[in-house]
């Protein structure tokens, strides 16, 4: 799909930088090729096929407004007007590539045309909305570093129907917080972010993906002092032929550090929804707390949900535990609200609202959460309305 | 006066195995009629079968509400109509607090009846009036449904259902299990507050105790899926002293 | 209490260290004469074993296909294991004791050595007179590669019970073993399974008839003695319609300093209505403290639930060898059919364990249970593995997972990889995993409660792994309880 050789030269002395770097990227990239489903990391998603699949419904408005929010677009890649606040500094694009590790990340460094080149330095009052869109292949590579003591809301507003192939390098200094969320509704997204976290810093992300033929969001994220703390939390909501995959490792470094990740997943139609979720603890990261959950509703058959949460301990003086369920609709709890008057179709509306809102209930926002649920609510109701009994 | 409930001959059962197997009863409106009976004996199998629960099928007879028959409505069509079930096991449902629940379940029976939606402000002041005329707490309503409530809770939120829905028929299944004597004091009040004469409720319950609060007009015995006596509300206190054990005799010689 | 803590983990991971290297009470060798074949790998050894067991010609070709599959397949390298490369033209592929040669009628014809052997492990190879309220176990007892009697035969062959070696099963039973042989574990299945093909000797053979319970419990008792060999066994256990059979393995080995390979095939085959419970005590050589020698277990374990309502369970309890390799599964094939697994797998000094098992569900309703508990001790790694596979036409399949793991000091590792994949709406999949150490709380109340800290950690590590424990037959519990305990203190709990 990408024919990435060809794109490149045709628009190379558009992009910004070093060719030469880029160019050397692109051979490695070339030379790996695409993942596929030998490396194990890659284990359930067929890049190739599914680039290949048609992709759903255009994505829908998300109403920001309420929030007054900072807003900037990349279409079709580029940025327009940068939006000012105190405490953030936007940079220019930076100019050179860096190889990186693997195909994916070499491709973004051969073809990132533009980023967010963002340095908080303040508690931002406003959450920062960045808007991905368009209907071109976008290779986007952002930075964000947090200074310590700073907090920022940031949002990644997938809207794209193309292929994007976006890159996220997070830092947050001691005891800054940041909260991404992440939304998808459409198109092919590989998304792969690299999160340091430093001492007493929270990090938290809460990603929903309502649409898309391919969402791949890919973090690693690693705990690099004392007090660090990661929350991830997903939800998708799969038809058609969709496929989402939240893979994360989560690397306890340092000692007294915590992580909280839960999936959740309802899936209709022929959808996939995998979760691989690695959590290591080094050695001498004693006292570490880590939970992972899992959970997939599964509406159709035809559906499919691959769930690899993994440990990797090294340390003996922690708290770690996973868990994982798996099941369809609660055949009583849908009795029960037919029982109260609801009819078939508006109780599992209710059931698949009730059972994302688990995730969304971790925004702290409450204008956020209420545009989020807005979304959710309009995303099921497309899809569920007359539904037959399962 | 025509009878609100009428169930003639009533055989059915789940997954093929038979469970009420020739039962009749006839509520009027205004009576309040207790069911007592064994484990075992198709006491929560009826609650579902005149619910409408999936699974529960009626090989023969009829139920007869307000003179239509159940048998091909839906469990929504059913609660439109006025008949509420409050649940031996109240379900949790995480993500959906209290208060959407309410106010979803509320208008989608008054949409079906015709009627216009409650507004928003309307709704909270009814939703407030009567979680507290069951001392319960605005609390209670913003929180998850039924996630975390004790036992004791879960039965008042069932009430509180039963008082914002105000049903024609109520049928209460072993509303007094798992409750100690405050609480059950508390749900009884709640049921007894909502006694009317153009309401009938049916009172499932296994130990007389329950009885002693919410004082029944007719006492029923059931016993392998069907009514093997019934009497006034001196029943119930035989039952208390000399147990089932005759009439399971009695049903199976029947 | 962070001292007092820091205190009893010192004194734990000194009485687990112990136990690690001189305490191994299985490690003594036996002197006896051996028939030994030159070391090497190729397809005139192969001939030369099916020769010297006389097999027919279709036995011949199968090993020798196997061989040819071998030869294009590669070492697997994906587990949480690391390993010298294993030379598979330095081992010696037959070593059978030579008074084993022309077939001893009876024990009494058994090298004394050999004897002895078995009686210091305490294995009954003479049939024991029933005591009141225990239970006979009929016992096949391999030693190297070949088996040297079996007992009971007689009184289980009133039943129509068969239980023999497999080389006997071969001459006696052909079409049987031609039937079932490689219809669970195919010979390409994966490359230790390939080569268990090609040049396994022995192993146990057992087939119950339709309708039978099998009147005791049977049991295969594998103890590797020569040096420089790789054993590689083949046990093929049939449940026919309706029947029931408990099976027994234990194993253990001497004492070496260099590695030894025991890469072994189990198949079982449960039909309509039949259950096979399967129970391993695995206590081979671990290696010593520093992680020289012991044995490199990689096995291949499946079970078959080939028609409806069949049943089959493992239950493991695995103490040593030094590298583990191993994935007992089950494929319910037939509607209603169920498997269980049920794993205590303990981990010390150098160990190296990636173990697990993968449930297959393919018939409708079907059910899967698995209770895994890994314990790290020392400086060993252990990894659970495990997959829950659910097809897009297993409508109904369930399957509950607890896999918990236990560390004790802290220069020990614990791994959790479950793969859970579910393509069918009506699947219900619980998964749970828990990593943690013996808290402080549990043994100062035990402490506080009279107990020193070794037995408090026997106390506690027991309690870890009641589920599993209580799964196994009654002659192993018992044993299977003394080996968690001593395996983790050197001296009974």
């Amino acid at each position: 799909m990408l024919e990435a050789k060809t794109y490149f030269d045709r628009v190379s002395d558009q992009l910004p930088g070093d060719v030469e770097a880029r160019a050397t990227a692109l051979a490695a990239a070339e030379a790996a090729g695409l993942p596929t489903r030998r490396q194990e990391a890659w284990h359930y998603t067929d890049v190739a096929r599914l680039l290949k699949n048609p992709d759903s419904a255009a994505a829908l408005p998300v109403d920001f407004e309420s929030l007054d929010p900072l807003m900037m677009t990349f279409t079709n890649g580029r940025a327009e007007a940068l939006p000012e606040a105190t405490g953030l500094t936007l940079a220019p694009f930076e100019t050179h590539a860096e190889m990186a590790e693997g195909a994916v990340l070499n491709y973004n460094a051969a073809l990132a045309q533009d980023g967010l080149r963002a340095e908080v330095s303040g508690a931002l009052t406003q959450a920062l909305v960045v808007t991905t869109a368009g209907d071109a292949p976008t290779h986007l590579h952002h930075k964000i570093t947090l200074a310590p003591n700073a907090k920022a809301v940031l949002v990644d507003n997938h809207m794209s129907s193309a292929y994007t192939n976006a890159r996220f390098d997070i830092a947050l200094g001691e005891s800054a917080e940041l909260t991404l969320i992440r939304l998808q509704q459409a198109g092919y997204q590989i998304g792969t972010s690299h999160v340091t976290v430093a001492g007493d810093a929270q990090f938290k992300s809460v990603a929903l993906v309502t649409g898309g033929a391919l969402a791949r969001h890919e973090a690693a994220v690693t705990l690099s002092a004392p007090g660090a703390h990661a929350q991830l939390h997903s939800a998708v909501i799969g038809r058609g032929k969709n496929h989402a995959d939240f893979t994360y490792i989560i690397d306890h470094e340092a000692a007294n550090t915590s992580s909280n990740t839960s999936a959740y997943n309802v899936l209709d139609e022929a959808s996939r929804g995998v979760f691989q979720g690695k959590v290591i603890v080094r050695q001498d990261a004693q006292h570490v707390e880590a939970e992972m959950q899992t959970r997939a509703m599964m509406l159709s058959d035809g559906a499919e949900m691959d769930a690899k949460p993994e440990l990797e301990i090294f340390a003996d003086d922690v708290a770690c535990a996973h868990g994982s369920a798996i099941g369809e609709l609660d055949k009583d709890a849908l009795f029960f609200l037919r029982a109260r008057g609801l009819d078939e179709a508006s109780a599992r509306h209710l059931l698949v609202v009730g059972f994302i809102e688990q995730v969304l209930t971790h925004i702290d926002d409450e204008a956020m959460a209420k545009a989020l649920r807005a979304l959710v609510a309009q995303s099921v109701s497309t899809q569920f309305t007359n539904e037959e009994g399962a | 006066m025509s009878a609100l409930l009428d169930i003639q001959n009533l055989h059915a059962g789940v997954e093929g195995t038979p469970i009420l197997n020739g039962l009749s009863l006839s509520i009027r409106p205004g009576e309040v009629h207790a069911i007592m009976g064994p484990n075992g004996s198709g006491k929560s199998t009826l609650s579902y079968v005149l619910a409408g629960k999936d699974g529960y099928n009626v090989s023969q007879g009829e139920m007869l509400f307000n003179g239509t028959s159940l048998a091909d409505m839906a469990p929504e069509e059913r609660a439109i109509a006025g008949l509420f079930l409050a649940f031996q096991y109240p379900l949790e449902i995480p993500g959906v607090t209290n208060m959407t629940f309410l106010k979803t379940s509320l208008n989608a029976i008054r949409r079906g009846r015709g009627e216009d939606e409650m507004d928003a402000a309307s709704f909270l002041r009814l939703a407030r009036e009567k979680s507290r005329a069951l001392g319960m707490n605005d609390d209670m309503l913003k929180r998850q449904l039924n996630v975390g409530f004790s036992g004791g809770e879960k039965k008042r939120n069932e009430i509180l259902q039963m008082a914002m829905l105000e049903p024609k028929l109520a049928i209460l299944d072993e509303t007094d299990s798992g409750l100690d004597i405050d609480a059950l004091k508390t749900v009884a009040d709640g049921v007894n507050a909502l006694r009317a004469p153009d309401r009938g409720m049916l009172v499932i319950t296994h130990y007389q105790r329950l009885l002693d609060f919410i004082k029944p007009d007719v006492v029923h015995v059931m016993a392998d899926g069907k009514i093997v006596k019934s009497g006034g509300p001196e029943l119930a206190l035989e039952l208390e002293k000399s147990g089932y054990a005759e009439y399971i005799g009695e049903a199976v010689n029947a | 209490m962070s001292e007092a803590k820091a205190s009893i983990d010192k004194q734990t991971v000194d009485q687990v260290a112990k136990f690690g290297g001189e305490h191994y009470k299985y490690g003594f060798t036996t002197e006896i004469d051996v028939d030994k074949i030159p070391n090497g790998l190729s397809e005139d050894i192969i001939r030369f074993i099916s020769a010297k067991k006389e097999e027919p010609q279709w036995l011949l070709d199968w090993r020798l296909d196997a061989y040819e599959r071998w030869k294009t397949m590669d070492e697997p390298d994906w587990a949480h294991v690391d390993y010298p490369k294993i030379d598979y033209q330095d081992l010696c592929y037959y070593a059978a004791p030579k008074s084993m040669e022309d077939g001893p009628k009876s024990l009494d014809e058994v090298d004394p050595q050999l004897l002895e052997t078995y009686s210091k492990l305490g294995i009954p190879l003479q049939e024991q007179e029933v005591l009141a309220g225990v239970r006979k176990v009929a016992v096949d007892a391999v030693f190297d590669s070949v088996s040297v009697g079996t007992t009971f035969r007689e009184e289980l062959a009133k039943d129509g019970v068969i239980f023999c070696s497999f080389s006997e099963a071969v001459q006696e039973h052909p079409e049987l073993v031609k039937k079932y042989l490689g219809s669970v574990v195919p010979k390409s299945d994966n490359y230790f399974a390939a080569l268990n093909s090609a040049v396994f000797s022995d192993g146990s053979f057992c087939y119950i008839p339709p309708g039978v319970k099998c009147p005791m419990e049977l049991s295969t008792y594998f103890r590797i003695n020569e040096a420089n060999t790789g054993q590689f066994e083949r046990t093929l256990v049939i449940a026919d319609k309706g029947s029931y059979v408990s099976y027994l393995e234990g194993c253990t080995a001497p004492m070496r300093d260099e590695n030894q390979l025991h890469a072994a095939v189990v198949e079982l085959v449960a039909l309509e209505d039949a259950e096979i419970k399967y129970s391993t005590v695995q206590n081979w050589y671990p290696g010593d403290e520093n992680g020289k020698g012991g044995i490199y277990n990689f096995v291949t374990k499946r079970g078959d639930c080939r028609e409806d309502r069949a049943r089959i369970s493992w239950t493991q309890v695995e103490t040593g060898s030094a590298v583990t390799w191993k994935y007992p599964s089950c494929i319910l094939r037939g509607d209603n059919s169920s498997g269980e697994f049920y794993s205590i797998a303990i981990s010390n000094n150098m160990q190296q364990v990636d173990s697990g098992t993968k449930m297959l569900h393919l018939g409708k309703n079907t059910s899967s249970k698995i209770i895994s508990k890994g314990i790290s001790a020392g400086r060993s790694s252990n990894a659970y593995r495990g997959q829950v596979n659910v097809h897009p036409k297993a409508a109904g399949a369930r399957n509950f997972t607890q896999c918990d793991s236990l560390l004790i000091g802290d220069k020990c590792a614990a791994h959790t990889v479950p793969y859970i994949e579910a393509k069918n709406l009506s699947a219900v999949l619980e998964h749970e995993a828990t990593t943690s150490k013996i808290s402080d709380d549990q043994l100062f109340f035990c402490q506080q409660r009279g107990l020193d800290a070794e037995e408090a950690v026997a106390l506690i590590v027991n309690g870890f792994c009641r589920d599993v424990l209580q799964n196994l037959p009654m002659e192993f519990a018992v044993e299977a309880q003394k080996l968690v305990g001593i395996s983790l203190e050197g001296s009974v709990g």
